[in-house]
């Protein structure tokens, strides 16, 4: 497009437009002319937010990725329950008179927590159902308390009335109660109890009713079901609990672009950072961390003091009293090519890693006197710090990457303006970076129509005269020849599949890579190109 | 008739598309009719084609069609010189005119009347030999120099004029002519680049185009013979004296000046005129990130930056004819006449034309003749002609410039005109 536009603009189409309806005179033309430009960093490359600078400009990549997380869910699950209380006679039959109680009691539901003993909970969600089933002959009413349990600082009272049935055709009530925001002291009637609802309860003939004849086929029944109910915050005491947590990230995007190869990077520092927003001691080890490069297949395993080793956390505290927020306690533990084999486990270029990590909850026991707690939403995590200076030694590391690929809007094999000729690749390299490319024409299918080099042109790497720092770029160009059967093959591409390689050279000498390194490209076009006037 | 009206629709419809140069042969005087004759109507075709650069085989080649081959450009390449030009001039007309004195009862009327319908177009242009290097063989071989491609000049334009002259005869040394015409205006492109050089860096990695000048474009959208994209008007006259300038010889020279179309066309309210004053660099669409797709900087295409570069007026606009100014000295003998002469076009990028014939009367009726001449688009050129005249009808054939016919790899002149009357 851009090649017929200049030509449009060196011979001044205007001329031909009053040439219509006859056959064109036609001849070559040669033309030199820029089709594109880009300057490539590798910061490009990465994404610039993952660098950081030194006071020298030598640049830094750091990644940042949460490697887990466990919250209360994990730690605490309250399962849905139901009970059921029944008034019927054994035998015989008796009459009720108006306001007289039949049923009368307490009613406690406890949860088993195994380990586990909370005192305290707010609710954030779930629902209370009651179910109320009679045969009696008569309306009957039914009234229930939640005992130390209040919303918004107000007693829970539910009450509700059941119309007259009969054992032929029981009558049955459902109310549903939100849960939401709801202050439950778990205690029990005695407050020394853990984990346990409690709540009293009657049902009496309605007083404007009349006298009923109660028999023993009657019955009047009170289903309660406490339903998904999700704790805001709880306390009490949160059980020793050990977790063995096995997990893969999938997607480690430290170095995203690339697909194989071998960096050997110096002097990087890992930070495992670990967060503990429980209220309740934690102690974790790492027992495997492992890094996959999943194209090449290469596999390292993070070896050192930190694998294996038990690590204490404390726990958060509440600063402004219970329920009102609370501030993490987070501890951090270094790995570096000291203490480890990092620089190993990162020259695979991993793309996904691996772990298995140990976590205990309150490996001393009960030693807050049963005052835990856990907000929902909290929990313990540990976050991966990278930093890597960009100073390493380089070999064979690839960058692939696939885009898409228009020869001609109209793509009309008619109009054939392009007889052939070269494409240049101008290019200016302050990288100290050999970087071997090689392009391949892709058809529909994906399949390699052709390659747009007839082997693989490598941009030479800048020389560094003194110092360490490239002060000069290298200046330099490669062609690709245009044939007629290139230009067919990228009549029909519909995708470019770009191959790069980078090389330190020597080889296996190690380069700092400056946040000014730039590597500028032109394409040109050398083409000779068929005009019709 | 059936031959000559087909010979005019030819005319019509295929000379406009030839391209070329030169000028009018037959001078309006020559359209009416003769003291003997009551009137006359005709046809005529008239087409001219020439350039200081440019081959024929080039010409013949935008007409026919054909590859233009390394050494058809090379040979362009060796005739230019700094500046060159090119042009071409069709006309196709019919007329008619009449004597009242001879049809009316108005004998004693010294007036003869002509209505003449034509349409001319007119395509020329004026540029360096730099431009038509860039032309033909593109920027490469410029790499690292600049083309200087200014100036450079072109018009092409068509018009259809409906003549109304009259002739007076103020005695018999002396006639006079003047008269009208209304102009319609077809087609009209005209680029004037007093300024227009281009750069190309050494590895072709960066162009400039240095430009200032206007670009004028009468409506696009209504393309086609006969179509209105404009208004207008023009005078044409003459004088013609017969004066005697051999002693001893009873036959009078005729100095005879013309001038033609001098006039206006005032093209319409969706005529485009750029204007542009800049030096533009390309360097290349911008790929901010060639690792995010669609990460275009500017993808635009040229032809949407230079028109943002340029300065758009659409609007009505008024734009002169290309007039045309002749000078002509004829001698007739017994059995010869011999005539030389200069014209001139405005507005045309037109050098001095100079020319001289011999015609030999073969009898009362054909004459044949030579003729040479030097300049307008051209260089030195020569022709032939024939004139036949019968009691009632007329016929004039021949060419002003035959270099490109004979040599058309090497020159470029091509000329031919064309006229048949009918007098009664």
């Amino acid at each position: 497009m851009q090649i017929r536009a200049i030509q449009l603009m060196l011979i001044f189409t205007v001329l031909q437009s009053c040439q219509i309806g006859k056959d064109d005179a036609y001849w070559n033309i040669d033309t030199l002319t820029p089709l594109a430009k880009s300057t490539v960093t590798l910061q490009q490359a990465f994404g610039d937010s993952i660098f950081t600078t030194d006071p020298n400009n030598a640049l830094s990549l750091t990644y940042s990725s949460e490697l887990f997380e466990f919250e209360l869910d994990t730690l605490l699950s309250i399962p849905d329950t139901s009970t059921e209380e029944f008034f019927r006679l054994p035998i015989g039959a008796i009459t009720l008179t108006p306001g007289q109680v039949f049923l009368a009691d307490t009613q406690e539901t406890s949860y088993d927590l195994q380990d586990i003993q909370l005192s305290f909970a707010i609710i954030r969600s779930g629902t209370i159902r009651f179910e109320l089933t009679s045969t009696l002959g008569e309306q009957s009413v039914f009234l229930y308390e939640f005992a130390g349990a209040s919303k918004n600082g107000q007693p829970i009272r539910i009450s509700d009335t059941v119309a007259a049935g009969s054992a032929s055709e029981p009558v049955s009530v459902i109310q549903e109660i939100d849960m939401s925001g709801v202050v439950l002291d778990l205690t029990g009637p005695d407050g020394n109890s853990f984990n346990q609802i409690f709540g009293i309860y009657q049902a009496f003939i309605d007083p404007g009713g009349n006298a009923v004849q109660i028999t023993s086929s009657d019955f009047f029944r009170m289903k309660i079901e406490y339903l998904e109910l999700v704790p805001d915050y709880i306390r009490g005491y949160l059980g020793n609990q050990t977790f063995n947590l096995e997990g893969t990230e999938e997607q480690v995007e430290i170095f995203p672009e690339l697909i194989s190869g071998n960096i050997r990077f110096e002097e990087i520092d890992l930070e495992f950072l670990v967060d503990n927003e429980l209220g309740a001691d934690v102690s974790f080890s790492i027992n495997r961390f492992e890094g996959v490069n999943t194209t090449s297949g290469q596999k390292e395993t993070l070896s050192g003091s930190i694998i294996g080793s038990n690590n204490n956390l404390n726990r958060a505290f509440e600063p402004n009293g219970a329920t009102n927020g609370f501030e993490s306690f987070t501890s951090s533990i270094n790995v570096n090519d000291n203490n480890s084999n990092l620089p190993d486990f990162l020259s695979v270029l991993p793309d996904r890693i691996s772990y298995d990590i140990g976590l205990n909850i309150n490996p001393l026991g009960n030693i807050s006197g049963g005052n835990d707690f856990v907000y929902y939403g909290s929990g313990a995590a540990i976050r991966a710090n990278l930093n890597i200076p960009l100073n390493a030694a380089i070999t064979s590391v690839l960058i692939m990457d696939t885009t898409e690929f228009t020869w001609d809007s109209t793509n009309d094999e008619s109009i054939n303006p392009i007889q052939g000729g070269l494409i240049w690749l101008n290019y200016k390299n302050f990288y100290p970076l050999e970087i071997t490319a090689q392009a391949y024409l892709l058809d529909e299918q994906n399949e390699i129509l052709d390659s747009l080099f007839l082997t693989p042109q490598s941009i030479l790497p800048a020389n560094i005269f003194s110092g360490n720092k490239v002060s000069v770029p290298y200046v330099g160009r490669i062609s690709s020849t245009l044939n007629k059967a290139r230009i067919q093959h990228l009549r029909n591409t519909k995708n470019l599949l770009i191959r790069t390689t980078f090389n330190t050279r020597p080889t296996g000498t190690t380069r700092t890579i400056y946040e000014d390194y730039k590597l500028d490209l032109r394409l040109v076009g050398d083409l000779s190109y068929e005009v019709r006037f | 008739m059936k031959y000559g009206f087909r010979v005019f629709l030819v005319s019509l419809f295929v000379f406009p598309y030839f391209i070329g140069w030169a000028q009018s042969v037959i001078k309006l005087y020559d359209f009416y009719p003769n003291e003997l004759e009551k009137g006359a109507f005709g046809i005529r075709a008239e087409l001219n084609s020439n350039s200081t650069a440019l081959t024929a085989t080039f010409q013949n080649k935008r007409l026919t069609g054909g590859f233009i081959n390394d050494a058809e450009k090379d040979a362009m390449l060796s005739r230019a010189n700094q500046t060159n030009s090119t042009g071409s001039m069709t006309e196709a007309a019919a007329f008619m005119s009449f004597k009242p004195s001879k049809i009316l009862d108005a004998e004693n009327s010294k007036f003869s009347f002509l209505f003449l319908l034509s349409d001319r177009r007119i395509q020329n242009a004026y540029f360096t030999d730099q431009m038509l290097d860039i032309f033909l063989n593109g920027n490469r071989s410029f790499a690292g120099q600049t083309a200087y491609m200014s100036p450079f000049y072109q018009t092409n334009i068509g018009y259809q004029s409906f003549r109304f002259m009259s002739n007076m005869e103020v005695n018999d040394k002396v006639n006079v002519g003047f008269g009208v015409s209304l102009i319609n205006g077809e087609q009209l492109q005209n680029i004037d680049a007093s300024t227009l050089n281009l750069f190309t860096s050494e590895f072709g990695d960066t162009l400039i185009l240095e430009g200032m000048g206007t670009i004028i474009i009468s409506d696009t959208s209504n393309v086609g013979f006969l179509k209105n994209n404009g208004i207008g008007g023009a005078f044409s006259g003459y004088i013609n004296l017969n004066i005697n300038i051999i002693p001893n010889l009873n036959i009078p020279a005729q100095l005879y000046f013309e001038v033609r179309d001098l006039g206006w066309v005032n093209w319409s309210s969706r005529t485009e005129t750029y204007r542009f004053d800049t030096t533009y660099l390309f360097d290349g669409i911008e790929y901010e990130n060639i690792f995010d797709d669609g990460s275009f900087v500017d993808d635009r295409p040229i032809e949407d930056r230079i028109e943002e570069v340029s300065e758009l007026t659409v609007g009505s606009r008024n734009a002169m004819l290309p007039a045309e100014f002749q000078l002509r000295l004829r001698q007739e003998f017994e059995k010869y006449f011999f005539e030389m002469g200069t014209s001139y076009f405005l507005n045309s990028n037109f050098s001095a034309y100079i020319h001289g014939s011999a015609y030999r009367k073969l009898n009362d009726q054909w004459s044949l003749g030579l003729e040479s001449n030097y300049g307008g688009y051209g260089r030195f050129d020569l022709g032939v002609g024939m004139n036949y005249q019968s009691e009632h009808v007329g016929l004039i054939l021949g060419s002003r410039s035959m270099s490109g016919w004979v040599n058309p790899d090497k020159w470029a002149g091509q000329s031919f005109y064309f006229q048949m009357h009918w007098l009664w």
